[in-house]
């Protein structure tokens, strides 16, 4: 807990002497990037023990804070999640500095540094937290600290805007977060999550209230739909790092505290787990239909970080769904499969941000429909990109394919054993996540593709260059985090035990048992795919030996055999996805601007297509806009009086007074 | 109770009342002042016996409420306006109506609070409730930006009434960090109504609301 605390400390320390050396903004880099980095590793190091030992590191010290206590917990669960949050952070830390050196001199990177590293501190102790005070707290400065990175470019008014939403979305989120412990706190009679079990022991028709409560709160932090819709607005927009952050790493807090509410409020009634499927079915097809339709990558990984809560939740949800029915199979199945998908996004995810970071940084725009062709180019975040790519879609043997599969066993498992509720649940599950991996597959091979294969669209594209090693560096830890975790998958879920433990409230040896079994499967998934792999390959050897002897022409790539080609030959990324789109429009409702080809010798045509948020323009504006028309109606209140603005305070004064004494 | 305490406590509800009737700024001014100083006597009279902390206290007070502020406002007045009239937005004798039903409403409010530290009467407490709703009455409906000085510091001779009236333990250190408080805005509001009536040569308030953006 000591280290642990260090590194609380020193986060803070770093940012603020960052900030102070904002006038030098090249030794303010260093010293945020290595103040960063090292406190992270310090950091870790209680998360690993903790996570690897099983054990619990606590801590209760006095605090003046009213209502609250400073409690501490560092449980195997918590510690599942500091290590995505400390890991990735370093590496965040390591591409910064590299991405905003074209920046040092121009604009003040003190600030960058201040709000970054109190976003990682801050997201630490929300983890660490064990008291409802304190959890507020962190998570407020969690909310933010971010505001200010997402306004990084605040010269822009699309960027100030984001941040607006942004700041409005996570607030409304924390107002249900704030009754919901306030509501235990008053059965419980201490905002200490000790004391929460207890509160629903009292109170039982608690239990589902915070339950729903705790979706709507943390479900517009994790975005969950509807609350998704700060997104798509404010990743894109905030420094690649950051976003890889935000998306990676920040979002899943939300997941985290469901799950710890999850421990603390005993058993969980059957509709919870309806609920949490239906939310994960719904947040991961809306994400992944609007991934295919964005022209932005950014954008498109954002709302692609929606897909993956969506499955997240699935996972959650049949491990909720297993521990109301006492099918202990099917809770340490979900909630691993939950789990690990956590910390695989979290790496994954932030690969691809920062990859797209690396392409912003190379070729200045990241409309797709403006790349292309920069494999040649920049071959070493190409080939980081591709491992992000083949992760976040599930192939084997990448770390994505890992949890995916133990979700997709979980659903399998009631319809093998016939249990009746459970199966429909199953079937649910399964279709639902067969849907998404095809669609998400699509969506990023045209990501993919349309970026880093073909030739380049424009000039800037073509005149891309790689990156420096800070920021390859990051991107190829995290790749190689996801081979690994891929690769040891048998140990990579063992590791679960002890969280899953926590999460689904079974003993050790139980919950080490069922995923000892999955790790076998596990084992066996790779291996077929190890042969099949060499098989490849040898396949490839041999046809690569024949064509040595054919004696093979270079074309341009997609050129089509054709004499002259050119790069607006090849599929833009709107016709790629165009089936699909065109298949999803009544969700997609894709806003097309067109001037077609019409006479056999055609004028200039254009063609425009831009798919808005459904649920931003059908629920969150009209809703807005008449909540302004309400308050617009109180105007006249607001007159720029001073006499009459104290004749209120006098007023007000009076009546509660005398209704107090009264 | 001590006499000597209620009738200090009655002259007080005068001088409140000739405060919402004085049609000059600088005759405010000095029934504040006096209000003030007669304030700074009360835990002298009210406390069972007379400790060096109540003394320091007492004479802090007096110097402030009697001395300082009063000589800073005077000051101010000369140096700002040739108007010397409070110029108010409801006229003398409404106001003293108003002031009769404030005295009322203090009055309920003393009666039913019952405070569970202290053993003093239900007279201080209406005192210091009307004399802190008389301050606010006055920011509120006068137009010259030195009255809400005085207003302000009206209200802050109730809170002070209050405080020393009713919590006898109230440690030093806190009632001579309002007082140093007051004087600071006090100041400040000096600075800040002298500098406006150079740049905009007015200092009614109404005027100073066009300036909002």
């Amino acid at each position: 807990m000591d280290l642990f605390l260090i590194a609380i400390a020193g986060l803070i320390a770093t940012g603020l002497a960052a900030a102070a050396l904002a006038p030098w903004p090249r030794l303010g880099q260093r010293v945020g990037q290595g103040g960063t980095i090292l406190a992270c590793g310090l950091g870790l190091a209680p998360a690993v023990t903790t996570l690897a030992g099983g054990g619990r590191l606590e801590l209760l010290a006095p605090w003046s804070m009213v209502g609250g206590s400073f409690h501490l917990l560092i449980d195997p669960l918590a510690a599942l999640f500091l290590l995505p949050i400390f890991g990735v952070s370093a590496l965040g830390a390591l591409y910064g500095a590299g991405y905003l050196r074209h920046h040092e001199g121009h604009q003040s990177l003190g600030p960058v540094w201040l709000f970054l590293d109190l976003l990682i501190a801050s997201m630490a102790m929300v983890v660490a937290a064990h008291d409802g005070l304190l959890f507020l707290l962190s998570w407020e400065v969690m909310a933010i600290a971010p505001f200010f990175l997402v306004a990084f470019d605040d010269d822009k008014a699309p960027v100030r805007d984001a941040a607006w939403t942004y700041l409005i979305a996570t607030h409304m989120g924390t107002a249900f977060l704030f009754v919901m412990f306030f509501l235990l706190a008053e059965e419980g009679g201490s905002m200490d999550f000790d004391t929460i079990p207890a509160a629903i022991q009292a109170a039982p028709h608690l239990a589902s209230i915070c339950f729903v409560l705790a979706v709507v709160g943390l479900g517009s932090k994790a975005g969950f739909v509807p609350m998704h819709v700060w997104l798509p607005e404010a990743h894109p927009v905030a420094p690649s790092h950051v976003s890889a952050l935000m998306s990676g790493v920040m979002i899943k807090t939300g997941i985290y505290g469901l799950v710890r509410l999850l421990t603390l409020t005993g058993e969980p009634a059957a509709w919870w787990s309806w609920l949490l499927i239906g939310l994960g079915a719904a947040s991961g097809i809306f994400g992944v239909v609007f991934a295919l339709a964005q022209g932005d990558l950014k954008r498109l990984l954002a709302y692609s970080s929606m897909e993956n809560i969506g499955i997240i939740l699935l996972g959650l949800g049949v491990g909720v769904g297993g521990v109301a029915n006492h099918a202990p199979l099917l809770a340490c199945l979900g909630f691993a499969g939950g789990l690990l998908h956590v910390v695989n996004h979290a790496l994954f995810k932030s690969l691809l941000f920062l990859g797209a970071g690396a392409v912003q940084h190379a070729a200045h725009t990241l409309n797709l429909e403006e790349l292309g062709g920069l494999l040649k180019r920049m071959p070493f975040s190409g080939a980081a990109f591709f491992v992000g790519v083949a992760a976040i879609v599930g192939l084997v043997p990448l770390n994505g394919f890992v949890s995916e599969f133990l979700i997709l066993v979980s659903a399998f498992l009631p319809l093998a054993t016939g249990h009746g509720s459970a199966g429909v649940a199953g079937v649910t599950v399964l279709v639902t996540l067969g849907l998404i991996s095809g669609l998400a597959a699509a969506c990023f091979a045209r990501a993919f593709a349309t970026v880093y294969l073909g030739t380049p669209r424009t000039a800037p594209a073509a005149a891309a260059h790689e990156v420096g090693w800070e920021m390859a560096g990051a991107m190829g830890v995290l790749a190689c985090a996801c081979v690994a975790i891929g690769l040891g998958a048998p140990w990579a879920v063992h590791l679960l035990v002890a969280p899953v433990a926590v999460a689904t409230g079974l003993s050790m040896a139980t919950v080490a048992a069922t995923l000892d079994a999955a790790a076998g499967w596990l084992a066996t998934a790779i291996l077929a795919f190890a042969i099949a792999l060499a098989l490849a390959a040898t396949l490839w050897l041999l046809r690569r030996t024949l064509q040595a002897r054919a004696g093979v022409e270079r074309q341009a790539t997609w050129g089509c055999g054709y004499g002259a080609p050119t790069p607006r030959m090849q599929y833009t990324a709107s016709s790629f996805a165009q089936p699909l789109t065109h298949l999803f429009h009544p969700l997609l409702h894709t806003h097309v601007e067109e001037e077609g080809v019409a006479a056999p010798l055609p004028a200039a045509a254009r063609f425009a297509s831009h798919a808005p948020d459904l649920f931003r323009d059908l629920l969150f504006n009209p809703l807005f806009r008449g909540v302004e028309r309400l308050m617009l109606g109180l105007r006249w209140l607001q007159h720029g009086n001073i006499h009459l603005y104290i004749l209120y305070i006098v007023v007000t004064l009076l009546v509660l007074l005398m209704s107090a004494v009264g | 109770m001590n006499h000597l305490l209620e009738i200090l406590l009655a002259l007080s509800l005068v001088f409140n009342f000739v405060l919402l009737g004085s049609t000059r700024i600088g005759a405010c001014v000095i029934w504040m002042a006096m209000q003030g100083a007669l304030y700074s006597l009360v835990p002298l009279i009210a406390g069972e016996e007379i400790t060096p902390r109540i003394l320091v206290l007492a004479t802090a007070a007096l110097a402030m409420k009697g001395g300082i502020f009063p000589w800073l406002l005077i000051r101010l007045r000369r140096r700002t306006s040739f108007h010397f009239e409070v110029e108010p937005y409801i006229g003398f004798i409404a106001s003293l109506l108003v002031g009769v039903c404030l005295l009322a409403a203090a009055a309920t409010l003393g009666q039913r609070i019952h405070l569970t530290a202290g053993g003093y009467n239900e007279g201080l407490l209406t005192t210091a409730f009307f004399t802190i709703l008389t301050g606010l009455l006055l920011i509120t409906t006068r137009r010259k930006a030195v009255m809400q000085v005085v207003g302000y510091l009206v209200l802050e001779n109730g809170i002070y009434l209050f405080g020393v009236g009713t919590v006898v333990e109230a440690p030093m250190l806190v009632e001579l960090g309002v007082l140093l408080d007051a004087f600071v805005a006090v100041f400040v509001m000096s600075i800040a109504v002298y500098n406006l009536s150079r740049k905009f040569e007015v200092t009614d308030v109404d005027k100073l609301a066009e300036l909002k953006g």
